[in-house]
Order: C-alpha cells, then structure tokens, then sequence
C-alpha cells in the first residue's frame, strides 16, 4: 500500500480513540453504578489513548514515513486525542458537578416553575461550598488535619493555578484573582 | 512534521488573534467571538496552505491532510470555548483550592473556609447567567424554565441516568 492508502488511518485514529473512550466510559459507568464517577472517565481515557496509539503505531510503518514525520503525526494525533478527550471529560462532568444542571434539575421536579428565593435558599452559597469541600475530601485534593484544612493531591490545584494564569493573561490582572473584571457591557458566558 | 508545523500554526494564529482582540476589547458574546474566529481562520488557513509553501510543494498536499489539520482545528477550538468559561470566571472548586493552599498553617476550619468564599456568591452567577443565556425567566419572584432550558436538562439528565451519576453541584 502507497502512503496515501495509510494516511485515512492515521488520520481517523484519533476519532477512534474517542469513541473507545465513549464506549469504555460508559460501559465501566453502567457496571459501577455506585462507585466514583470519575474512575469510568479514568480508565475510558487510558481505553482510548491505547486504541489512538495503536491504531497509529499500525499505520506508520506502513506508510513508511520518515523519523520526523512519524514523529510529528504521533505527536498531532495525540494532541487531537486529548482534546477531543477533554471534551467528552466536560460533557459528562456538566451532569455530575453543574450547579447549573442542577438548578435546572430542580425546575423540572417543580414542574417548571419555582420561586427564586426558594431556588436560591436550596443552593445558597454555603450549600454549595460544603457540596465542594467534601466532594474535594472525598477525591483527596484536601485532606483534614485536627479539623483544619490542607491541599492533599496538587492535580486539581495545578489546574486551578494555570487557569488563573491564563485569565492574567488573557483578561488581564485585574481578574487573575477570580473576581469578575468591570463590565464593558452585557456579557454571554456559558458557565457551566 | 509538516502537517504538525501547519495545525500548530493555524491554531496558534487563531489563538494570538483572539489575545490581541480581547487586549484591545472583549467582545460582549465572548463565546460567539472565539467560534467565529477559529471558524474563520480555519478556511483562510487551509487555502494558504494549500496554495504556498517552500521546496517541493504546498504545505498541505491532499486532503486527508486537510482532514487531518482541520481535526485537530476544531478539537482544539471546541475544548478551548469549553475551557474558556473555567478561564473567565473560577469555579466555587477551585476558588477554594487556592484559599487553602494560600492560607497560612495549620490551614483553615471549614467553618473559616465557607465564611471566607461566601463573597463569591456562585448561585446569584449562575441564575444570571441562566436568565442572560436565556434558560429561565423570572416574573416577579417567580423562576419560569424556559425551551432551552427544559432541553439542557433533559440532556443531561438523560447521559447522568444512563451512566448512573450521582446527581450533580
């Protein structure tokens, strides 16, 4: 086979690696209903990831490529794969940790209608932080210690940490600290 | 190692024309600007890619390699809007991760904790996030759901049922 016959293989691995991912998530999730959520993302990641690399690993010799052009599809399809990973992450983490899901949850269950200060007294502030702190024991991010909190696992700070570093950067300094920058008029945002 | 240079390159452009534009001015549907943008410089990029190069040929020379390219220009994108509502505005999450971390030993209590992250006040975000996207309406005091309001959570609801989630927040 040419190494045009190879190419479609190479290019749709990553495709094939998302839907492994789907596919592995999902069945792991329906067979562990009561444990972790995120352990099914875990392994249908790690699923995915496998079947991206083999499915490219296949193709590359057969289209005989050149060391630095193997290189360079190996390095673009992963970085495909963990995108469209990321994606799929966020799709299923909206129905596990939205508050907005869900606020809208709760709408339905009151047949579509709810005073605003009952919503809100439902998911006041201090509900939801006490949601997140344990929900952030739970996964080990904190530890408690004689009743004090501390960082456990650095994973999920790193993340928060980059993030804040790239509103500096992109929104300016004004907001690298969280707070919201002065309005330049009515805003969309499609926070989850 | 072409192909890589070429997707690297379109999408970095689209992502340094965003900076500059947000440098100068965010827009006011910030999540429509950052579609239309990575839209746009797709096309514009592959027709330059495909009409210039150096040595033997175009940069893109067949369209699996388009294909290829364009993959990874929307997987990108996608995952940089969804990303972006994380970068614009920090979760309740990680807003307490990073108190705790900055908090002098032994740490905070949960009591100092919920009391300290109080001001950010995430619900009041999202109900107005909610009604500005257009999700509910409210009438008074009262909540109304919406159309798509209704969908967004028969969506959701559905893949949590179906994957046996805990329920969310």
């Amino acid at each position: 086979m040419t190494q045009d016959a190879w190419y479609p293989l190479i290019v749709l691995a990553p495709v094939a690696g998302l839907a492994s991912y789907g596919g592995a998530q999902v069945l792991i999730a329906r067979l562990g209903r009561h444990r972790n959520p995120y352990r099914s993302l875990t392994l249908g990641f790690l699923a995915g990831l496998a079947v991206l690399l083999a499915c490219t690993w296949y193709a590359l010799p057969g289209g005989r490529y050149s060391a630095l052009d193997a290189g360079g599809l190996l390095i673009l399809n992963v970085l495909i794969y963990l995108a469209l990973a990321f994606g799929y992450f966020n799709f299923v983490n909206l129905g596990i940790a939205s508050l907005r899901i869900r606020m809208l949850a709760e709408l339905v269950a009151a047949g579509g209608q709810l005073p605003a200060a009952r919503l809100l007294a439902l998911y006041n502030s201090e509900a939801v932080a006490a949601v997140r702190i344990e929900r952030l024991l739970a996964g080990g991010h904190l530890t408690d210690i004689d009743g004090h909190l501390r960082i456990g696992r650095r994973r999920f700070l790193l993340v928060a940490r980059i993030f804040d570093g790239l509103r500096a950067l992109i929104l300016g300094s004004r907001t690298a600290t969280g707070r919201q920058p002065p309005p330049r008029g009515p805003r969309e945002q499609v926070t989850p | 190692m072409r192909v890589l240079v070429v997707a690297m390159t379109m999408a970095g452009g689209a992502f340094v024309v965003h900076w500059l534009i947000w440098r100068v001015r965010i827009p006011r549907r910030q999540t429509a600007a950052l579609l239309a943008i990575f839209m746009l410089a797709l096309p514009v990029g592959l027709v330059v890619a495909t009409t210039t190069g150096a040595g033997a040929g175009p940069w893109l020379r067949t369209p699996w390699e388009c294909l290829h390219v364009s993959l990874w220009h929307v997987a990108f994108m996608l995952a940089y809007i969804v990303a972006y509502s994380a970068i614009e505005e920090r979760s309740p999450s990680m807003t307490l991760l990073c108190h705790v971390a900055d908090a002098p030993p032994p740490g905070p209590t949960r009591a100092e904790l919920m009391e300290a992250v109080r001001v950010v006040s995430p619900v009041e975000i999202r109900l107005g996030n909610m009604l500005r996207d257009g999700m509910v309406r409210q009438d008074a005091e009262v909540l109304h759901l919406l159309p798509k309001g209704r969908r967004w959570a028969a969506v959701f609801a559905g893949t949590s049922s179906f994957l046996g989630l805990p329920r969310g927040g």
